[in-house]
């Protein structure tokens, strides 16, 4: 393409898409203007704030010595390597009356005519030069004492109790000019000893007006700030070494100065504290004796009654032991007593049986005697019987032999008998019957024959009679043989009673025998018995008389001992009145001592130990700009980053766009074999010229306006004389060149991709995206049950990724950035509802004059009087300066001690702010509030440490961290403050809590109040709240930006990507129209799937702006205020209302666009 | 009096200084249940007639009557009421929206008319039972028409405009077009009106129009319309 062709070709696409040309750099001017802006507004603060600092040659350090400096101390700091400049300075706070009656407390500083650092700029008149002239700042809403004009005179006095003349060479003072210092930027002035402890303006005299001998104030200036700008680290750093120098001069000449002091108090302090150990060991060791005594009286009781104790028990065991024998030998007698009734009736028994016994035996023998006749008369029987039997048997023989004689003898008569026969016969008869034989013999001659015949009628007759005589025998016999078995058995029946009788006797003998052997045994064992128990009797007899006569002397031994214990409790009585008596004198010398230690403690406390080195930093306006500076830094890295992010991101969509519509034309110009270069030179160009003509008109404007808009809000609370806004060539060129760079990326890679392709696919038009099937449709379900308008959205939302995630993300960085917005005003907010109605429970705080005498009375005596005032707590609270770390960098802060701790917390509601939990003064600490914990990286039972306005530093463990928005607190029980300061925290005020706020009069008790010459005045916390929002409204300013640029913002996103979306569906929406949409369907046929991405990108947005709004408030937090750290929930209401505001307002300008859209052209132009 | 009657209609472009009279002064009527055909060369003014017609466009003179209703006095909203209760719109490029399946580009024919027909049966009505669920990418140019035909019936118009239905179309397909669209009037008594630049096309046709040089040069009745297949060109 010639040249000509190509600019011509340039200019005409220029022209035809200028809306497109100024989109892109509108977006690039706001995303460039907005950063190099908000970047640039950092330094272009502390270049103004320098600027200032360097042309009133503000002193690098200040440095007071509670002692003064002698001259010889000035003469050493001046020779400190690195020191341009040390200037002495007197000051002196006074109170100020003007002629209409007006007191004001001021800080007098001297002022020399050769002053060069400080350098007061004067607004009108001159600088003061006679001992009685004084300038007073002026200018500016800040300050209170600008309405008094030049020429007005001023009446000076101190506190009761010291003498104006003694440090000041006037009383009145005229007013020669007015002035602004660099050292009171801000609205602070300072704390003071006097008044109510606030400095309400700063003024010069001359150094003439000054009487005190020493200079309290150096002003030190190095030789290396004139090249350094105020706020940078290389001018923190460079103040490091010479800072640790001064501090330990500062020692090292305070030390010295003190030393003697020190020694002397602390010589003082450790007499009078051996002087009181000593009177108190004294006391120790009277008390110890007398402990002693009473101890072993209580021994000697406690032995005594033990002794009884254990003989009355003894006595008690031998009385029951002699009862028990008593009782034994009683019964024992019973015993033996029965046993003897019993012994007596077995004996008689026994003496009855013997008795019986004997006539048994008398019988027995008179039987035996009997027996013995009747044995003598049986056996004579028995003789006599025998005597017949042996008559008998031989006249039975004699019969028989006869019969055989008989026998013998032959019946017939024959021969006669042979002699020899006759013999024989008569032998024979003979044997029986020897006379018969001789009767025969003599009778009967053998030769007869008839003798046989006689014989044997003889024998016969014979034999007749012996038979008789023998029959007779016989039965003679028989019956006296019977007679005699009868006798016999008679006296064997005899026989056997007698030897029954006699067995009887026997036995009973025996057993008789046997019970006289149990009867005398018996008897012995009585007499046993008896002789024991006569024996116990003598014993127990002998014991009864022990035992009375043990217990009498028992008794007569206690008596003894108790006498000696009533001796020695009379001894014991006299020493404890004695004791008493000492120890009411010890105590008051151990209080007094005590006392004396204490005052020396206190001294020594007090005892200052080193110069107060203090840099630029320690003077509040000097920080508190510095921290502002540095928080608009913090928000400039983020904010503008992000608007940054959305324009690059816009101007790449739309550049793309811008390639893809133009693609026939590249195919044409590629077919006829232009070089890529040559073609894709012309977007190049394009998106140059419209990024950097965006640029500059950003920066140009941007680099003004931004810090012009966001100082100007400043200059409220800061007195810096002018501000000024240059532009940063680096930032400048950071944010073109990010702005070239994005969109010529972006415009390059759009048409290198469309150049990729071949001439004819790009001479086609590129076909539209085809449709496609999205996730949704395949849950069937939900698919089903959207309308159909609703399903076309849903896929239409897919179709285009990238638009889908623009706009999302713009959309959510909108809505983030006004939540940040309204967020920040909901922590502010919180500041005053939170430290007001939670935290401060009262309702309004009194000051009296503690100068004056009696104030503290009367203030109880009025406050009591007032019938609104529910209760009031005396309060002692003073202006502390808490010291960081070893640094010379301090907070201000306020301590505040009530009168006693119990009804603190009706007034105050300390605790923890995360856990809710409590917290209690008489934890033994201070109670610090959460921010200054914070800056001072604080947790309970580390150790603070604070300066009071008379220069006295101390230190305290700290016993908790409390819930606090609104500049810093101390708190701390009287006890403790006793503890650490050795004084008694004197009130100089009350808070005081209402019956009800809402009726209550504030003017009418105000007057009541100031009626009183002791009460310096009053204030409700009602009025405070409302003054503090007043003052931080300025950040409202802040909040009207954001939501100013996150509008911006919505809108240039939607109506970019809305805008493409059109363009690019153009034959859709023709096609539709021709259907017969109405207007407000086709607009929703093309809105629905913003609404949709508008949505999404909406909640998206609220939890990107909890995030952002978190940073944010952790970077713009300045020291004294802790902002709240949640956003109200209208907030995100606001936030998305807002967000769904701007989509509906671009919505509306597209509908307008929808509405001219013709069918026929557009149909026609893809042809 | 005629279903459809133009009279003097004159459509002017105004291009800068140049005048441009597309449709200079066409008056023509067709009768209710015509199958018509416009045939003409090409800049003689057929689509913007077929447009001003349709009610897609306004004209600068002349009155147009459909169905003894002047629509040519419409104003926008009317006009968009008419195009979406009486017309069916058919074109060369077919204008399908991508990003719908067939039906659902029919489906949302339907759902903004008063009495649609049956979609499915719309559907199945042209060949395409079993493709409905396709994207236009994925549809073949006639079976694309077809869906076009499709959606501008389901409106069930009063009537049929196509320009140049079968321009991109080959042959037969286009045959095939013309046969659904000649069925359509046929059979539902539809009044259709083809633009072609086909002249053989006029034997079909109840009723052929010619223009020239934006003006009706030419137009007669057909007492024996032949049915598309015995046509040749
Ligand atoms: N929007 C427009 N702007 C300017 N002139 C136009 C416009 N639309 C059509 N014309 C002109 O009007 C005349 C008629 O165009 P029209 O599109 O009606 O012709 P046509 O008969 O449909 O032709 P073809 O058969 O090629 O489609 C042409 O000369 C054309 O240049
Ligand atoms: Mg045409």
């Amino acid at each position: 393409m010639s040249r000509r062709a190509f600019w011509k070709d340039f200019w005409r696409t220029l022209r035809k898409s200028a809306t497109r040309f100024l989109s892109i750099m509108a977006i690039t001017a706001l995303g460039v203007g907005f950063y190099a802006g908000i970047t640039a507004t950092e330094p272009d603060m502390i270049l103004s704030a320098d600027r200032y600092y360097q042309a009133q040659n503000l002193a690098d350090f200040s440095i007071l010595s509670p002692l003064g400096f002698r001259p010889e101390d000035i003469g050493q700091i001046r020779q400190l390597p690195g020191i341009q400049a040390a200037e002495p300075r007197y000051f002196k706070d006074v109170f100020l009356t003007d002629p209409a009656g007006q007191r004001l407390t001021v800080r007098l500083t001297s002022h020399a005519a050769g002053d060069r650092l400080n350098r007061p700029l004067l607004l009108d008149g001159r600088l003061p030069e006679a001992a009685d002239e004084i300038v007073l700042e002026g200018g500016g809403e800040l300050n209170m004492a600008a309405e008094l004009p030049i020429g007005s005179s001023l009446t000076a006095s101190v506190p009761n109790g010291e003498q104006l003349a003694d440090s000041l060479a006037s009383q009145t003072f005229t007013i020669v000019g007015h002035i602004q210092s660099p050292q009171y930027i801000s609205m602070e002035r300072g704390q003071t000893n006097i008044g109510d402890g606030t400095i309400d303006a700063f003024g010069l005299v001359s150094t003439s007006t000054f009487l005190a001998e020493r200079v309290m104030l150096v002003q030190v200036r190095t030789e290396d700030s004139m090249a350094l700008t105020a706020y940078t680290e290389a001018y923190d750093q460079h103040l490091d070494t010479l800072e640790h120098d001064l501090l330990a001069m500062g020692q090292a000449a305070v030390g010295a100065e003190t030393a003697e002091l020190r020694a002397k108090l602390q010589e003082n302090k450790d007499k009078l504290l051996s002087e009181k150990r000593q009177a108190e060991q004294k006391l120790v060791a009277a008390g110890l004796a007398l402990r002693d005594a009473e101890l072993k009286i209580e021994d000697g009781e406690r032995e005594l009654a033990e002794q009884e104790a254990r003989f009355r028990a003894e006595l008690l065991d031998g009385k029951t032991e002699l009862e028990d024998g008593r009782k034994a030998y009683y019964d024992g007698m019973l015993d033996y007593l029965a046993g003897y009734d019993s012994w007596l009736a077995g004996y008689l028994t026994w003496q009855n049986s013997r008795e019986k016994l004997q006539q048994a035996q008398a019988e027995l023998a008179l039987g035996k005697l009997k027996l013995e006749q009747g044995e003598k008369d049986l056996a004579s029987g028995k003789q006599q019987l025998d005597a017949a039997n042996e008559q008998l048997a031989m006249l039975s023989q004699t019969v028989t032999a006869l019969k055989q004689i008989r026998a013998g003898i032959p019946d017939s008569p024959g021969p006669g008998l042979s002699e020899a026969d006759f013999a024989r016969l008569l032998a024979t008869v003979r044997e029986f019957s020897p006379e018969l034989a001789d009767y025969i013999e003599t009778y009967y001659d053998p030769n007869d024959p008839d003798m046989l015949e006689q014989l044997r009628a003889f024998l016969d007759t014979s034999l007749a009679q012996l038979e008789r005589t023998y029959q007779e025998g016989l039965a003679e016999y028989q019956a006296g043989l019977s007679e005699y078995e009868a006798g016999k058995k008679e006296l064997a029946r005899q026989q056997a009673a007698y030897t029954a009788g006699l067995a009887e006797v026997r036995a009973g003998q025996a057993s008789l025998d046997k019970g006289k052997i149990q009867i005398d045994s018996g008897k012995a064992e009585l007499d046993l018995a008896r002789r024991r128990l006569d024996q116990a009797k003598v014993k127990l007899d002998a014991g009864e008389l022990d035992m009375i006569r043990g217990e009498l002397e028992l008794d007569e031994e206690l008596a003894r001992g108790r006498a000696e214990l009533e001796a020695a409790r009379q001894e014991l009585a006299e020493g404890r009145s004695e004791y008493e008596a000492g120890k009411e004198t010890a105590l008051a010398e151990i209080a007094k001592a005590e006392a004396e230690i204490r005052e020396a403690q206190r001294q020594l406390v007090e005892i200052p130990q080193e110069w107060f080195v203090s840099t630029r930093e320690a003077n509040p306006g000097y920080s508190g700009f510095g921290d502002d500076a540095a928080r608009i830094g913090a928000v400039a890295r983020i904010f503008p980053v992000f608007f940054f992010l959305v324009a690059a991101l816009v101007c790449l969509t739309t550049m793309t766009r811008m390639v893809e519509e133009e693609r026939t034309q590249i195919g044409t110009l590629k077919a006829l074999g232009y070089s890529t270069f040559a073609i894709s030179a012309k977007y190049l160009a394009y998106a140059l010229l419209a990024s950097s003509s965006g640029a500059v008109l950003g920066l140009l404007t941007g680099f003004w306006i931004f810090p012009a808009t966001i100082m100007n809000a400043y200059a409220i609370m800061y007195a810096i004389p002018e501000f000024i806004t240059p532009p940063h060539l680096a930032t400048g060129l950071l944010a073109t060149g990010l702005a070239l760079a994005t969109t010529l990326l972006a415009a390059l890679s759009a048409s290198l991709s469309a150049l990729k392709a071949v001439p004819a696919v790009l001479m086609q038009p590129k076909a539209p995206r085809p449709g496609k099937r999205i996730i949704l449709e395949r849950i069937a379900p939900l698919w089903k049950r959207l309308s159909f308008s609703q399903k076309l959205a849903a896929r239409n939302v897919f179709r285009y990724k990238q638009r889908l995630l623009m706009t999302v993300i713009g959309i959510a960085g909108c809505t983030a950035l006004l939540l940040t917005g309204f967020g920040l005003k909901d922590s502010i907010n919180a500041i005053v509802g939170k430290q007001f109605d939670e935290i401060f429970l009262y309702d309004g705080l009194v000051m009296i004059d503690t100068e004056k005498n009696g104030a503290e009375a009367e203030l109880d005596s009025v406050l009591s009087g007032e019938e609104d005032l529910e209760s009031y707590l005396k309060t002692r609270s003073e202006s502390v300066a808490v010291v960081v770390g070893h640094s010379s960098q301090t907070h201000a802060a306020t301590l505040l001690v009530p009168s006693q701790s119990e009804s603190f917390e009706r007034y105050f509601d300390l605790h923890e702010r995360v856990s809710r939990q409590k917290l209690s003064l008489n934890s033994g600490g201070v109670i610090v509030s959460e921010k200054l914990a914070d800056l001072l990286a604080l947790d309970a039972g580390d150790t603070i440490t604070f300066r009071d306005t008379e220069n006295r530093t101390y230190s305290a463990p700290v016993s908790g961290i409390t819930e606090n928005y609104l500049t810093h607190y101390l708190f701390m029980s009287p006890q403790t403050f006793d503890q650490i300061t050795f004084r008694t925290p004197a009130s100089n005020g009350a808070v005081f809590t209402l019956k009800d706020p809402d009726a209550f009069d504030a003017s009418a008790f105000q007057e009541r109040l100031l009626a009183h010459d002791t009460i310096l005045g009053s204030m409700l916390t009602l009025s405070l709240a409302k003054e503090f929002a007043k003052t931080i409204g300025s950040l409202d300013l802040v909040v009207l930006v954001l939501i100013a640029a996150a509008g911006a913002l919505a809108f240039v996103v939607l109506y970019n990507l809305i805008s493409i979306n059109i363009t690019e569906r153009i034959r859709e929406i023709a096609t539709i129209k021709v259907l017969g949409f109405r207007d407000r369907e086709v607009s929703l046929y093309v809105f629905r799937e913003n609404i949709v991405l508008t949505l999404f990108g909406t909640l998206a947005g609220l939890l990107l702006g909890v995030t952002l709004h978190r940073f944010v408030m952790d970077t713009m937090e300045i020291d004294a205020i802790m902002f709240g750290k949640t956003i109200h929930w209208t907030s995100f209401l606001f936030s998305l209302l807002l967000t769904a505001l701007f989509s509906v307002l671009v919505n509306a300008v597209m509908h307008g666009r929808l509405r001219k859209i013709k069918m026929v052209e557009s149909l026609k132009s893809a042809e | 009096m005629s279903y459809i009657e133009l009279q003097d209609v004159v459509k002017r472009y105004k291009m800068g200084e140049v005048t441009i009279q597309a449709v200079n002064g066409v008056s023509f009527s067709i009768e209710k249940g015509e199958f018509a055909v416009v045939v003409g060369a090409s800049g003689a003014g057929k689509t913007t007639v077929l447009n001003l017609l349709g009610g897609m466009d306004k004209l600068d003179e002349g009155t147009i009557r459909v169905d003894s209703e002047t629509i040519s006095r419409y104003s926008d909203k009317m006009l968009t009421e008419y195009r979406r209760y009486d017309i069916g719109f058919v074109f060369q490029f077919y204008n399908l929206v991508q990003n719908l399946t067939a039906r659902e580009n029919v489906e949302l024919a339907a759902q903004i008319s008063r009495q649609a027909l049956d979609i499915d049966e719309v559907i199945a009505q042209v060949g395409l039972a079993d493709r409905k669920g396709n994207f236009p990418a994925q549809l073949s140019g006639g079976e694309q028409q077809r869906v076009a035909i499709a959606r501008a019936l389901a409106k069930r118009p009063k009537l049929l405009l196509c320009d140049e239905p079968t321009g991109a179309l080959d042959d037969t397909t286009g045959k095939a077009i013309l046969k659904l669209l000649q069925d359509t009037s046929r059979l539902h008594g539809m009044t259709v009106i083809v633009i072609t630049h086909n002249s053989a096309l006029t034997a079909m046709a109840d009723r052929v129009i010619r223009m020239k040089n934006g003006q009706v040069q030419e137009q007669h009745v057909n007492a024996q319309p032949l049915p598309v297949e015995r046509i040749e060109w």
